[in-house]
């Protein structure tokens, strides 16, 4: 029986043969930075304070390059993110040529969410405004804390007058879906009252959409060199996981609380409509979005790619043709791992129905044994057919609760 | 200047790649090779070992005799050649003993030399004694940089015990801080060994390597020849082969000789196999179809034997029946053989996955028939699941028996602290006499349940687990394994050696200078002081100058006690340890501090306690676990995501569940070493 079950649900889930991409998101990557945060492992080109206009101009043609050599998509676009990096570096008539660029190959419909992230200290509201006539209508705002000492032992260029400053551009300018908020907790300096009086003034400026991340110290970077002994020495010391834990905690009812909804494990909406939507389609499920610029990923039904992370590697990979290794999309306890790893980060957690038929009913015993400590804890819960982590606890030992997930669905012999 | 000629003779090329074992390396192409048909009187052969302290030059110097009597061509030479196990490769070290015939040439006459390399290290010096038995000589290579060294000396005296020429071979005259005149003089000082024709060497250059074949040729007694008597083989190693079964390697001793065809009885089991196959190592195995071996000659036979339990390391093997030459009817006396190789540490191995057990037993199973010192027997605790209980003779040949299982059986593995055999007298009447009886090594009636018999002896129990020593209050003397330690290092740290040995309940014995900047010290020191860390603090406070060998010297009564460890109320059986009563509380304070550094925190507060009985010499707290997320996914890019939840997933598997409390593997190695050595 199981192997009819999923022989047949393997036969479903191939992607129907053709050419065209199915996604209807882009991600294009601009890596330029004024300098590099203590915290950041991205792929990113630091350039100071101001970048120079022909590394921008060179930068933008390698991205057109390989947006040519990209197979056009079947539908227009409905979401473009620009991150980085730091977009707004970029002059806005590089912007509207990487955009125009985009909607040439592959359309950008025209109610389309295009975000651009932007730091503050970079932009004003003029440059903004240029921004969204070049076709911007969404912005995530960096400002990561509105304290000065924990934005300067994290290394972030700007302050918070700046950070003040950007949200009143950006409401003057208004784009038209609206602005993200983007905070991190658990610098090094912060206290809890400081997370807190971050948090009043983050809601003073009432934001349609707050993105809060828990610090994670990584490897290679300043504070994982600096802090990866456990000492601080004598800098200003990492809060310990108890008072970063509470402030994910605190965070978390402190939006709920004022309305938002905690739809994913780091991202907050005022109002449905506000969530974003690009990065709602990471979650789905054999989501599909291209990738354009260096280290982006890009999807097609869940086959992942990501693009060479040093600008030597990306300019030679662009230059052979910037070709996509052809993959067949994840299948079995792979695939189930990837959807179990995106949906469990939201709010809607994943439907126990739809694992069994896709995948198989051992399947989908292999998630419920997998769960079961994490439901005795508090950590998950099952309502109807649905499974889902708990809102804090659950999201706070999310990994807590997929590697023991993993650890069964890995089991389950084919 | 002598005169010297290869033996060029028939090309075994045909044969050689058309027999090769498949699982051996790649087939040796041979230029210059031995008519393997041809027989050679007893009086032109010479059996030899090489021996030496670790890393001295053995492997390599066998190298270069191979490659000078073109037993292996040039173009198939590869730095030690015969250490052909994957992990002796990669670890540059000789694990098992490798035989090798060579044919040699001198002044016109031909020569089969067989040769046997052996290990270095301490743990493998059975392998050595067993070389040994097979031969009339031995060639003892020291490293002219290092001089003499633990090992050195070790390996002399078992030579000498069997009787054997020793031929000196300084090796590595090629390094510029080599010193050749004085080490010779101090071979002379310590082993009272002539070293006025030791033979200067450079196995890395291939200096020398003719003045050791002829050395061999001259100076190492042919071996005895007596066709009268009933033919008798002494095994001296057996593989297991997954073509051919059970491969069994031998020396003839005497009688007129195996062949093909025989019916052949194994003295040790009163089995009789028909041999299928004879042949020599040169070295990979190549058959001989027409001829006996005769005495002197060592060689290997096949006779579909399944289990190497019936072809015994040191076993007899003798013809009962033969077609194709005469076999003497008088029944033939088993030879000495040797002892069998005890096991000096034993630790509990356990699947991490229960499904994996059989696959551990059979694993197990597969890789005894190669390793006669592995023992094993079924173990299970409520902690652990079911697994085995295995003894090896050292810390390093678990390492290499955990390493094994895990890559070419491919079973993960939990393995707990390995601990030495312990020994406990109930105090009734006469125990004192017992006491001393198990002092002496005499053989006493020993059990694994300790009972106070009613009669006049009592039983001796058995501790190879720490968990099952009987508790404190109980009336009981308890003994524990002490070896006789001799540590060489230049004089200058002769006093941070003994500081070190002392700090370990070593008790002085002898101290002498070996020359006037070199000093060996020897203590009589507790088994389970050595299996810790101490070979690498007697590495670190001598600079990596010292060397270090043992033996079993015996039991000796000391005040022991079992320290249990409590994870969250409840007895982790797996980590108790014996410690010296007196050292109790301050190891139980080491073994908390170490296993809370090990134990990943948990969702909940979790006390760690050691304890003496009822009595909690030590415990500290493990808070509980306050957040495990991954923030961010930027981009959508959850590959990196992934494999950490991979990763997580798999370490959890590799963890055991002590209550609800899951111990990874390292916590099992914490026990290890209960020293405060303040820096670690
Ligand atoms: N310079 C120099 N190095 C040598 C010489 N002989 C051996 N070596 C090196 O010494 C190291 C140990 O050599 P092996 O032949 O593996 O030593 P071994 O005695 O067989 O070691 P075990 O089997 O582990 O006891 C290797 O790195 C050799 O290359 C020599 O004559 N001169
Ligand atoms: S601004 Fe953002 S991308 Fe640039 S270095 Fe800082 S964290 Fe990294
Ligand atoms: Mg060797």
């Amino acid at each position: 029986m199981r192997l009819v079950a999923t022989a047949l649900a393997a036969s479903a889930l191939r992607p129907t043969p053709t050419l065209q991409p199915q996604a209807s998101g882009l991600y294009a990557h601009l890596p330029f930075c004024r300098r590099r945060c203590f915290y950041c492992d991205f792929p990113v080109v630091v350039a100071g304070d101001a970048v120079k206009e022909d590394r921008v101009a060179h930068y933008v043609s390698l991205l057109e390059r390989e947006l040519s050599k990209q197979p056009r998509s079947s539908k227009p676009l409905a979401t473009v993110y620009l991150g980085g990096g730091t977009p707004s570096l970029v002059e806005p008539r590089f912007i509207k040529q990487l955009l125009d660029a985009i909607d040439a190959k592959h359309g950008i419909s025209s109610k389309a969410e295009i975000t651009l992230e932007c730091d503050p200290g970079t932009f004003d509201a003029a440059k903004l405004q240029k921004y969204v006539d070049a076709g911007v209508t969404r912005v995530s705002l960096g400002c990561q804390s509105f304290d000065d000492e924990a934005l300067e032992a994290a290394g972030r260029a700007h302050r918070r007058q700046d950070a003040l400053d950007a949200v009143q551009a950006v409401k003057r300018v208004g784009p038209r879906h609206g602005w993200s908020l983007d905070l991190i907790s658990g610098l090094p300096g912060t206290t809890p009252e400081g997370w807190m009086e971050t948090l009043h003034e983050a809601h003073s400026l009432n934001p349609p959409h707050v993105s809060s991340y828990d610090l994670q110290v990584e490897e290679g970077t300043a504070f994982g060199k600096w802090y990866s002994d456990g000492e601080s020495n004598g800098r200003p010391p990492l809060p310990q996981d108890e008072e970063s834990a509470d402030a994910y905690r605190v965070a978390s009812s402190f939006w709920r609380s004022r309305g938002y909804l905690h739809y994913e494990v780091s991202s907050y909406a005022r109002t449905e409509g506000e969530k974003s939507r690009h990065n709602s389609a990471y979650w789905k499920p054999r989501a599909s979005w291209l990738g354009l610029g260096l280290g982006a990923a890009s999807s097609e039904q869940g086959a992942r790619f990501s693009r060479p992370r040093k600008m030597k590697d990306y300019e030679a990979w662009v230059a052979d043709g910037a070709i996509v290794p052809e993959s067949s999309p994840p299948h079995g306890a792979d695939a189930l791992e990837d959807e179990l790893l995106t949906s469990l980060r939201t709010a809607a957690g994943i439907d126990l129905t739809r694992v069994r038929d896709v995948y198989s009913s051992e399947y989908e015993r292999a998630v419920r044994r997998g769960a079961q400590e994490a439901i005795e804890l508090g950590l998950a819960v099952v309502e109807g057919e649905v499974l889902k982590l708990t809102d804090p606890d659950g999201f706070l030992f999310s990994n807590y609760a997929l590697a023991a997930v993993f650890g069964e669905v890995g089991d389950v012999c084919v | 200047m002598k005169r010297r000629r290869r033996v060029a003779t028939a090309l075994l090329l045909a044969t050689a790649t058309a027999l090769a074992p498949p699982a051996a390396r790649r087939p040796l192409t041979r230029l210059g090779a031995v008519d393997l048909e041809a027989e050679t009187p007893a009086s032109n052969i010479r059996n030899f070992a090489i021996i030496a302290h670790i890393d001295h030059g053995k492997s390599t110097l066998a190298d270069r005799m191979l490659e000078t009597t073109a037993t292996v061509a040039a173009r198939d030479m590869q730095a030690q050649l015969l250490d052909s196990m994957d992990l002796e490769r990669e670890r540059g070290i000789t694990i098992k003993l490798n035989a090798a015939r060579m044919a040699y040439e001198k002044d016109g006459e031909p020569y089969v030399l067989n040769l046997i390399d052996t290990p270095g290290h301490v743990d493998f010096s059975y392998e050595v004694s067993r070389s040994l038995a097979a031969c009339e000589g031995a060639l003892l290579v020291v490293d002219a940089a290092q001089g003499v060294q633990a090992q050195t000396l070790a390996n002399v005296y078992l030579a000498l015990e069997n009787d054997l020429e020793i031929i000196p071979v300084l090796n590595k005259i090629d390094l510029p801080a080599a010193e050749p005149e004085r080490v010779a003089e101090e071979i002379e000082s310590t082993i009272g060994l002539d070293c006025t024709d030791a033979i200067l060497a450079s196995a890395k250059s291939g200096l020398g390597i003719g003045d050791v074949l002829d050395a061999i040729v001259e100076r190492v007694p042919p071996p005895s020849d007596d066709q009268e008597k009933p033919t008798r083989c002494l095994i001296f190693d057996s593989k297991f082969d997954a073509y051919q079964g059970v491969v069994t390697y031998f020396r003839v001793v005497d009688g007129t000789g195996i062949a093909k065809g025989d019916k052949v009885k194994f003295l040790a089991t009163g089995k009789t196999h028909d041999i299928t196959e004879v042949g020599v190592m040169v070295p990979e195995r190549i058959p001989v179809s027409d001829r006996a071996l005769k005495p002197g000659e060592v060689g290997y036979f096949v006779a579909s034997i399944k289990s190497v339990d019936d072809a015994r390391v040191g076993d007899t093997v003798t013809v009962v029946k033969s077609q194709s030459h005469a076999v003497s009817t008088d029944e033939a006396e088993p030879l000495p053989g040797y002892a069998e190789a005890t096991p000096m540490v034993f630790a509990g191995v356990f699947p991490t996955d229960a499904d994996q057990y059989n696959a551990l037993r059979d694993a197990l199973g597969k890789l005894k028939l190669n390793d006669a010192a592995l023992r094993y027997e079924a173990e299970n605790s409520p902690a652990m699941g079911f697994g085995f209980r295995c003894g090896f003779l050292g810390l390093l040949h678990m390492e290499i028996v955990q390493e094994r299982l895990e890559r070419e059986y491919d079973v993960d593995l939990i393995i707990t602290a390995p601990s030495v055999v312990y020994k406990v007298v109930p105090r009734q009447k006469n125990s004192e006499a017992v006491v001393e009886k198990v002092m002496k090594g005499e053989a006493l009636k020993e059990g694994l349940i300790q009972e106070a018999s009613e009669e006049d002896t009592p039983t001796v129990l058995v501790v190879d687990n720490p968990s099952r020593m009987p508790d404190k209050d109980r009336q009981q003397h308890t003994l524990e394994p002490y070896v006789r330690l001799e540590v060489i290092a230049p004089t200058e740290y002769t006093g941070p050696l003994m500081d070190l040995a002392n700090e370990r309940r070593g008790e002085l014995v002898d101290m002498k200078y070996l020359t006037p900047t070199r000093t060996t010290v020897i203590y009589q020191m507790p088994l389970a002081e050595v299996i810790t860390d101490f070979f690498d603090q007697v590495k670190s406070r001598t600079r990596g100058y010292a060397s270090m060998e043992y033996a079993l010297s015996g039991y000796r009564e000391s005040p022991l006690v079992r320290l249990d460890v409590m994870i969250n109320k409840e007895l982790a059986a797996p980590l108790s340890t014996v410690v010296h009563e007196q050292d109790a509380q301050a190891a139980g304070k080491v073994l908390v501090r170490k296993l809370k550094e090990f134990i990943p925190r948990q969702m909940f507060k979790v006390p760690i306690q050691a304890c003496v009985g009822a009595n909690i010499v030590a415990s500290v707290q493990l808070s509980a676990m306050r957040k495990d997320v991954l923030a961010k996914c930027y981009g959508g890019d959850i590959s990196r995501k992934k494999k950490l939840l991979q990763k997580q997933a798999k370490g959890k598997k590799r963890m055991k569940a002590m209550g609800k409390v899951t111990v990874p593997q390292e916590a099992f190695m914490a026990v290890l070493n209960l020293r405060d050595s303040g820096g670690d």
